[in-house]
Order: C-alpha cells, then sequence, then structure tokens
C-alpha cells in the first residue's frame, strides 16, 4: 500500500479532513474512496467473508463520520482502528468464530473476485493454496489475526500497528510472532497431507 | 550475551522480528549470528519466511461497492462541532480544585497567621485579648512543656472548621500571593507549630481543656485534616489540569 505518502497528498488529505470536521460529507466521501479498498481488505482478513466484510467497512465509514471529532493525530490508523472495532462488533453480533466461514461463502456460490487472472507484474497466491492461507488465518485469534493483517497484508510497520491496536511494540512483536508461528504449524499440517505439490506452487 | 551460547535457540519472536527488521541492531547481529551456525533455527527462520511471503502473497480485493456515506446514513448526526466545547466541563475541575486548595489555605492561614505574627514580632503589642493568649501558647509549643501546653486553647473535636476571624482578616491577603508549590511548603511549616492553631477565631467559643496532651493531640488532629485537605485538593489540581490541558493524557484514557 501507499506506507509513503507524497507530501502533496498529505496536503490533500488533511483538506479534506479539515472540511470534513466542518460537516463536509463530500470532502468525507472523497476521504472513503481513498481508504474503501484498505478498509474492506481489513475486514475481508479479518471475518473471511465477504458480506460480513461489506457490512463491517461501511460500519466502519458511518462511525468515522461520526466520530470524526474525535480523531487526534494520524487519519490512516485511526480509520483502520475503528474498521477493527467494526469487525469485533461484527464477529459477536454473528455469535460465532470466522473459522471456515470464508469456505462456508465460497460453497455457497459466492463468485471468487474478479482478480482471478494475476497481473504479470504482481505475483499472487492463487487457487488450492491461497485458500489454504485464507482459511490457516481464520484460525488465529482474532488480535494475533489482527496483528498479522495489519503487518504482511496491509504492509505496517510495527510502530503503526501498535499505533492502530493501541498497544505497545513488545505486544505488537509478540502478537505476530505467535501468529505466524502458528499459522506455520497449521499449513505444515496441511502440506504435510497434500504433499509438497504447495511448495512448487510458489 | 546469552546468544554466544549455541545452544541458546532463538525465539519466534526474535525470528519474526529479523523478518520485519524490527529487531535492535545489537540484538539483530546476536540472532544472525546464532541462526548462521544453527541448523535447527534456520530451519525455523526459512518456515517463518514462507509464511510471511505467503501472506504478503495474498491478493488485494476491490472494493464490492463504493462505500460513500449517503446523506441519509450521515444524516443520523451531522458531523459534531471541534473538540473546544466537549472539553468545557472539565475546565471546571481543575478551577474547583484550585478553589478549594485556596479556601483551606486561607482557613489555615487566617487560624495560625496570628500566631506567625507573634512569632516573627513577638514586641508588637496584641490588639486583643484572644491574640494575647495565642501567644502566650505559641510560646508554649515552642517549650513544648506538657503544663503550659495545658494552657492551650482548643476546639471541642468535631468543630466545623471556623471561617477566618476577623482579627485575622488583614493576614488572608499575602496568602494568595505565593505560587502553589510554596503554599504547600508553608502549609506543612504551619502544622508543626499547629497546636497553638486556630485559637484566635473562636476564643469566646473556646474551653480549656483539663488534659493537655489531649487538648494537643485533638489540636494536631485538626491540623492534620486541614492539612490533608489541602494536598488532597492540590493533587485534584494537578491531576485535573493535566487530564485537561495536556492533550495526550486524555486522549489514552478513552
Amino acid at each position: 500500500m501507499n506506507r509513503h505518502v507524497a507530501r502533496d497528498e498529505t496536503a490533500i488529505e488533511e483538506r479534506r479532513l479539515k472540511l470534513a470536521r466542518e460537516g463536509d460529507l463530500g470532502a468525507f466521501n472523497d476521504l472513503v474512496a481513498e481508504y474503501q479498498s484498505l478498509v474492506y481488505n481489513l475486514c475481508l482478513r479479518q471475518l473471511g467473508h465477504r458480506q460480513a466484510a461489506e457490512d463491517a467497512a461501511q460500519e466502519a465509514f458511518v462511525s468515522a463520520w461520526r466520530n470524526l471529532s474525535s480523531l487526534r493525530g494520524a487519519f490512516r490508523p485511526w480509520l483502520l482502528r475503528i474498521a477493527a472495532n467494526a469487525c469485533t462488533d461484527e464477529l459477536r453480533r454473528r455469535g460465532r468464530r470466522p473459522s471456515s466461514s470464508l469456505d462456508v461463502a465460497l460453497e455457497a456460490g459466492v463468485p471468487e473476485p474478479p482478480d482471478e487472472d494475476p497481473t504479470p507484474e504482481t505475483t499472487t497466491l492463487q487457487g488450492e493454496l491461497r485458500r489454504e492461507v485464507e482459511a490457516a488465518l481464520q484460525t488465529l485469534p482474532e488480535e494475533q489475526r489482527l496483528a498479522v493483517v495489519l503487518s504482511d497484508l496491509q504492509g505496517l510497520d510495527y510502530a503503526e500497528v501498535a499505533a492502530v491496536m493501541k498497544t505497545s511494540l513488545g505486544t505488537v512483536k509478540s502478537r505476530i510472532a505467535r501468529g505466524r508461528a502458528r499459522l506455520r504449524e497449521v499449513l505444515r499440517t496441511s502440506w504435510e497431507l497434500s504433499g509438497a505439490h504447495t511448495r512448487q506452487e510458489m | 550475551m546469552f546468544w554466544n551460547r549455541r545452544n541458546e535457540h532463538a525465539t519466534d519472536e526474535d525470528l519474526s522480528a529479523l523478518l520485519d527488521g524490527e529487531l535492535k541492531p545489537a540484538r539483530r547481529d546476536a540472532v544472525a549470528a546464532h541462526v548462521d551456525g544453527c541448523e535447527r533455527c534456520a530451519e525455523a527462520l526459512e518456515q517463518m519466511s514462507q509464511v510471511r511471503i505467503m501472506l504478503q502473497s495474498l491478493p488485494q480485493e476491490p472494493a464490492p461497492r463504493s462505500f460513500a456515506l449517503t446523506p441519509a446514513m450521515a444524516g443520523a448526526r451531522p458531523a459534531p462541532a471541534p473538540a473546544a466545547p466537549k472539553r468545557s466541563p472539565l475546565v471546571f475541575a481543575p478551577v474547583a480544585a484550585l478553589t478549594l486548595f485556596v479556601a483551606l489555605f486561607a482557613v489555615d492561614l487566617s487560624s495560625s497567621g496570628t500566631t506567625s505574627r507573634d512569632e516573627m514580632f513577638s514586641t508588637s503589642a496584641g490588639g486583643t485579648a484572644g491574640e494575647a493568649q495565642v501567644a502566650s501558647a505559641g510560646s508554649a509549643a515552642e517549650d513544648s512543656s506538657a503544663p503550659e501546653r495545658a494552657n492551650s486553647l482548643t476546639l471541642p473535636e468535631g468543630t466545623p472548621i471556623p471561617p477566618p476571624a476577623t482579627g485575622a482578616g488583614p493576614l488572608v491577603p499575602p496568602a494568595t500571593g505565593p505560587a502553589p508549590e510554596a503554599t504547600i511548603l508553608s502549609g506543612s511549616s504551619m502544622g508543626e507549630a499547629g497546636a497553638v492553631k486556630r485559637d484566635d477565631g473562636e476564643a469566646g467559643d473556646a474551653t480549656f481543656s483539663s488534659d493537655g496532651d489531649a487538648a494537643a493531640g485533638g489540636e494536631d488532629g485538626a491540623t492534620d485534616w486541614l492539612l490533608i485537605g489541602q494536598v488532597v485538593a492540590a493533587v485534584a489540581f494537578v491531576i485535573s489540569a493535566a487530564y485537561v490541558f495536556v492533550p495526550g493524557i486524555r486522549k489514552r484514557g478513552i
């Protein structure tokens, strides 16, 4: 993602924020357009379910609009935190762990998103391996999953993850390490069951 | 450093942070050196790295639709005004605490002030009988001899803190001068002369105690409470002022 936002983009964002705080919905919706992919993907990885992710993402933006006056500091970590909280609410509302919910969604006939044909310059996981990793991610405890998603999928450094999760660097380090270690165990089991083909697929 | 002992393996946390470049240089070098010579840790690092690469390779999906807010969604509540009005109720907390502190200090000073003046200007003539009484009591406190302390004027226990006495009136204004830190110090130094506090204001109602030690004890107790009140008010002021005026504290508290 855009980890190094150009200075003029920052200025544009500041201006939009200022207008939005004054009640300008159009300026806020410009921010929504800028961040909706980031927020939706966070929700998708946290919830493992497209419809749930859509609901949580919308809820996050509504909540951000209503609580704009409580924003201190940078917008992005603040927004991601709101999105993470919306996911927690969504999980609670559904009253179950999200484990294998993506599988359920896929079995129910939800079409794969239109990113099936990989763009030449980017290598993304596809097919069986991708589903394995997605399913493994859903077996993590919520906080470990959030730390791993923010770090590995969204490219935040530890300090940024700590800002989103409102915790210490040490806790972030520990959550990411435990999350990855657990994924390693889950995936290793899965590989051993299905043979070594997955490594070749990489 | 324990990393020099080859039997200490790298933790998942070290390996994970090593991959992210989030270890401090000294730690990073030590972990890397260990991994170089340890097959088991090298394998663990390799697996951790593969997990990380796979996660990073998960595709980002495009947003399935626009999440722009419609006026109906936004209209439930317009964006509230900036933080200033929200803060205003809290501003009264430090003001109240400061007022309480000044009030307690004024009470303390007005009751003990005569003593102080007598100690400082012992040659000046006492204006009233009450002040004269206190002057003798003040010297009694300095001597701290029991028979003379029995002459101390005391208030019955549980007597509410009296308002500033008229005789002590002229002494009150200087009390507002010093900075809070200074007033706390002077408050405690007055506490040491506590045996004669608050006598002048209530001279008419005061009773002679037959038990000198008990009388002195009661006076110390009342002074202590006043002092404790001042300290509590001062602490409340500092905390509430910090909470209101230092943005970071309140933000973290939410």
